[in-house]
Formats: C-alpha cells, sequence, structure tokens
C-alpha cells in the first residue's frame, strides 16, 4: 500500500514510517515551516495543505493517509487555526480525489480530566482544556468525524497514552498513562490490516502499567494490543457490508 | 450594560443596535457603516485587538460571520470565536452571546431526514465550510465556558431572515405569497428582540452555564422547535408567515 504520513520530521511520523517501510510504500508530507529541519531527512514532501490542487495533486493515489491530529508544536492562536484549516482541506483533498482510509493520531489528553479512578473507555466525552495543543486536537477529530459521517470513508482514532516510550529504558514506561512505542506501531499495522473497517472507530492505548488510568479493553480485542503476540482479531458480530459479498 | 459587539456592521447588527438603545454599544467590524455611534475597527481574527476592546465590557455579543472563503471563514468563524472567549476569560466576563446558523447544529444528516429538531441535539454540522467552521467555533466557545464557572454562553442560532415585508435578505423584491417560505425563518426585528432579551435576562434563570436556541417563526411544519426560546427567553416570533404558507392568502 502507498502510505501517506503527515508531520514528516516528527519523532512519532518517522518511527511509524520507518516501521511500515517494512510492508508499504511511505510518503511523508511536512510544513513548510519545518524547511530549515528537513536537511536531515530525505523525500519529505512540503505542503502547506492550502485550499489549492496543489493539496490533491500531492496525495492523490495515497492508499492510506496518517495524520497527526494532536501537534505540541501548535502554541499560538494562529497555531490552532492553521492546524484545523489544514485538516479540513486535507479531508476535502482526500475526498475529492477518492482516498477513503485514514488514521487519525490522537491522544489520550483529551479525556485526562476524569478521575483515575473512572472507567473512561472510548464510549466516554473528550473534555479537552483550553491549551492550544488539546484544543487544536479536539477540533481535528470533529472535523475528521463530521466527514465520516457525510462520506464513505473509514477514520480509524487511534488515542495514544502519555507521554510516548520510545525506548524500552524509558522512565515514561512507568507513568499511568504511557504508552511504549512499540505498542504504537503494532496498533497502526493492525488497523491497517483490519479486513472491514469501520467508519468511525476510536482506539484507546496505553501500556498495561500499574494503576492504568484508561482501559483499553476495545484495543485489546480488536487489534491484540497491548498484548502485541496475539493475530489481529476482527469484530466479532456480523453487520451487513455494502459490496463485500463472497463467492 | 456596556456591550462590545462583534461584527456589528453586518446584515443582522444594524437591527441588534437598534434594538439595545439602552445600553451603551461598542460596534466593532472591518468597514465603518453611517449609522454606526461608536464604532471601533477590528478583525475579529486579531487576538490582540479582540483583547483589548473587550476590557472592560459587561457582554460580548458576537456576530460576525463568513461564508465563502476557505481560509477567512476560519480565521473568523473558529479562531473569532478562541479569540471571543479568551477575551472573556482573561477580562472575567460573564455575559457572551454568540451567534450562528442552524444547521451547525442541525446539519444535512438532521434536517434531511427528520422534524421537531431543537437546538441541544449534539452537532451535525457535515462538512459545508460555513456550518462546520462555526460548529468548530462554537465548540471552542463550549469548552471555555466548561472550564471558567463565571462565564454564562448563550448561542442564538438563525438562517433565514426577511424584512416585514417579507423581503428575503439580499433579494430585492417581496417573496410571493403562497410559496412557502424557508423552513427556518424569522424576521430581522424578532431575531434582534430575541439577542435583547438574551442580553438582559437574569443569568439564575439560564438552566446551565451554556444554553443554545433556535430563533424562528413559528412555522407549521414544525422542523424546527423554537421552543426552548420561548420558555426561557421568553421570544415569540411576532411575524407567522401565514401569507408565504398558507395559500388561501394567495
Amino acid at each position: 500500500m502507498k502510505i501517506l504520513i503527515s508531520n514528516g520530521i516528527d519523532k512519532l511520523s518517522q518511527n511509524i514510517g520507518k516501521h511500515l517501510s517494512q510492508k508499504h510504500e511511505i510518503q511523508y508530507f511536512e510544513d513548510p515551516s519545518k524547511k530549515e529541519s528537513l536537511k536531515d531527512f530525505n523525500e519529505i514532501i512540503l505542503t502547506p495543505l492550502d485550499s489549492s490542487k496543489k493539496t490533491n495533486k500531492i496525495i492523490k493515489n495515497s492508499d492510506i493517509i496518517i495524520y497527526q491530529g494532536l501537534v505540541e508544536d501548535n502554541k499560538t492562536p494562529n497555531d490552532l487555526n492553521n492546524h484545523v484549516q489544514k485538516s479540513y482541506n486535507l479531508l476535502s483533498a482526500a475526498i475529492e480525489t477518492g482516498i477513503t482510509n485514514f488514521i487519525l493520531i490522537s491522544s489520550l489528553e483529551l479525556i485526562k480530566s476524569y478521575d483515575d479512578s473512572n472507567t473512561v473507555t472510548e464510549t466516554w466525552k473528550s473534555t479537552p482544556s483550553t491549551e492550544i495543543p488539546f484544543l487544536s486536537g479536539h477540533l481535528t477529530e470533529i472535523i475528521f468525524k463530521e466527514f465520516s459521517r457525510t462520506f464513505p470513508i473509514n477514520v480509524a482514532v487511534l488515542r495514544l497514552g502519555y507521554p510516548i516510550a520510545y525506548m524500552d529504558s524509558d522512565k515514561g514506561g512507568g507513568i499511568i498513562s504511557s504508552v511504549k512505542i512499540k505498542e504504537v506501531l503494532i496498533s497502526i499495522e493492525r488497523i491497517i490490516s483490519l479486513k472491514n473497517p469501520k467508519k468511525w472507530d476510536i482506539f484507546h492505548l496505553q501500556s498495561d502499567v500499574k494503576s492504568k488510568k484508561f482501559l483499553t479493553k476495545k484495543t485489546n480485542e480488536i487489534l491484540g494490543v497491548p498484548i502485541d503476540k496475539r493475530e489481529t482479531k476482527n469484530e466479532p458480530f456480523y453487520n451487513p457490508k455494502l459490496g463485500v459479498s463472497e463467492k | 450594560m456596556k456591550v462590545l459587539i462583534l461584527g456589528a456592521n453586518g446584515m443582522l447588527g444594524p437591527w441588534v443596535s437598534k434594538a439595545l438603545s439602552d445600553h451603551e454599544i461598542i460596534e466593532t467590524d472591518l468597514e465603518k457603516i453611517p449609522s454606526n455611534i461608536n464604532y471601533h475597527k477590528i478583525d475579529i481574527s486579531n487576538t490582540k485587538d479582540v483583547l483589548k476592546i473587550s476590557e472592560g465590557v459587561d457582554a460580548i455579543i458576537n456576530l460576525s460571520v463568513l461564508r465563502a472563503d476557505r481560509k477567512l471563514a476560519f480565521d473568523v468563524n473558529t479562531l473569532g470565536n478562541y479569540n471571543m472567549m479568551l477575551a472573556a476569560e482573561t477580562h472575567k466576563i460573564s455575559r457572551i452571546i454568540n451567534t450562528g446558523p442552524h444547521f451547525q447544529i442541525a446539519g444535512p444528516t438532521y434536517e434531511d431526514f427528520d422534524f421537531e429538531l431543537n437546538p441541544d441535539m449534539p452537532p451535525q454540522p457535515g462538512v459545508n465550510l460555513y456550518a462546520l467552521s462555526k460548529s468548530l467555533g462554537q465548540e471552542i466557545c463550549n469548552q471555555f465556558t466548561r472550564k471558567n464557572d463565571f462565564i454564562f454562553l448563550q448561542t442564538l442560532l438563525f438562517y433565514i431572515f426577511y424584512d416585514e415585508n417579507y423581503i428575503r435578505a439580499a433579494e430585492n423584491t417581496p417573496q410571493p405569497s403562497g410559496s412557502d417560505p424557508a423552513p427556518f425563518s424569522v424576521t430581522w426585528t424578532d431575531a434582534a428582540e430575541a439577542i435583547k432579551l438574551a442580553l438582559e435576562i437574569d443569568l439564575k434563570n439560564l438552566p446551565s452555564r451554556s444554553e443554545s436556541y433556535f430563533i424562528n417563526s413559528n412555522l407549521p411544519h414544525n422542523k424546527f422547535s423554537n421552543q426552548k426560546a420561548k420558555n426561557i427567553l421568553g421570544w415569540n416570533a411576532t411575524k407567522d408567515f401565514e401569507e408565504l404558507w398558507n395559500r388561501k392568502n394567495k
């Protein structure tokens, strides 16, 4: 598959791309404001994701787009505004060019205000703070949701624990909301391999640490994560799916 | 009250200013118009300017809107709301009145299918630029209101405006009798009266710190319910549009 990944120079995006490149063709894109950092990275497309047809041209022929909804670099009101505009423009271009599969990387920080004792799952309402990164991440989820509601596309929202532990020795591994990068990569790989993806599906992912803050039963059952040796398991209940009849 | 109106020189603004003549009004917009009394040039997408002009006011009414341009729509409808709410938070302004189109809540997935739609439904704006950028702005208002327990947010939702002679906004001639009004319609004067009532309501009479209302006339098809505006604001439409929806009048 040809997979397009946003925030190309970001550490998480690079990890995802590197992992998926074993089986897929990867293309990154990045905002032109990061041009100075690009000397360390090869073959990243610079795009402001504006409303021009250039955006359509960049993304066409992709099978899946992996997009980061919560970007910690977003600090100002204008950053928030730019981020929601980019998200809208990307999805508009994707619809116009016939792309139907998306993975939105989001964060469990959007629902962290609930007490640690609460059984917070994918069915709980987001209650983000008004800090710019979280608010823009929340609004990006809404934009994806409305496109999913309107068009025949599939959006998997992967809300990641925080912080992400990039090394096995990383101290983040002991925090009650943290997630290991290995679990993130396996989750994405398994979302891509789902045979009957839903139009809108939220997955909460954090590591199985002591007193973990968020429940991850759904992610565990459907994706087999964080128990990472399990094979991918599809949805257990039958639902008719348009145009998937087997001979 | 000292009231800041953002987007005061749009189509609805002059009607609102007229209805609020008992209050001290600060009118802001990008361009001045002859009827302005206390005008300040403010671009709602400019955070610094909105923060500055908001200092010391008792209430903010946001009438700003931009529908067509991909970038400007977000600048005004989304970032503009962020700036307004940041000003409310910074200057401890309790009364916030936001406005928008009914389909920032009742988008096609509701309107194309159902009846008795009401303003407390979960928003389904769809992907229309105007509806979605406004709905995102509303969500920003909601999160700031949730965070700050001194803020009382009221959102009044409109769509098509008519004058007393049934001349529809942006048109020159009256709509013919018996031709059915737009499903979500109200007159300019009734719309402005609803905003006045929202501004002047005793905050203790609001059921919660965030309330939304559909401001539309009493149309017999009952597509959209204005009951909440009647119950809480004590508002009612003075014009029922019967000349348009009843063919006996033709």
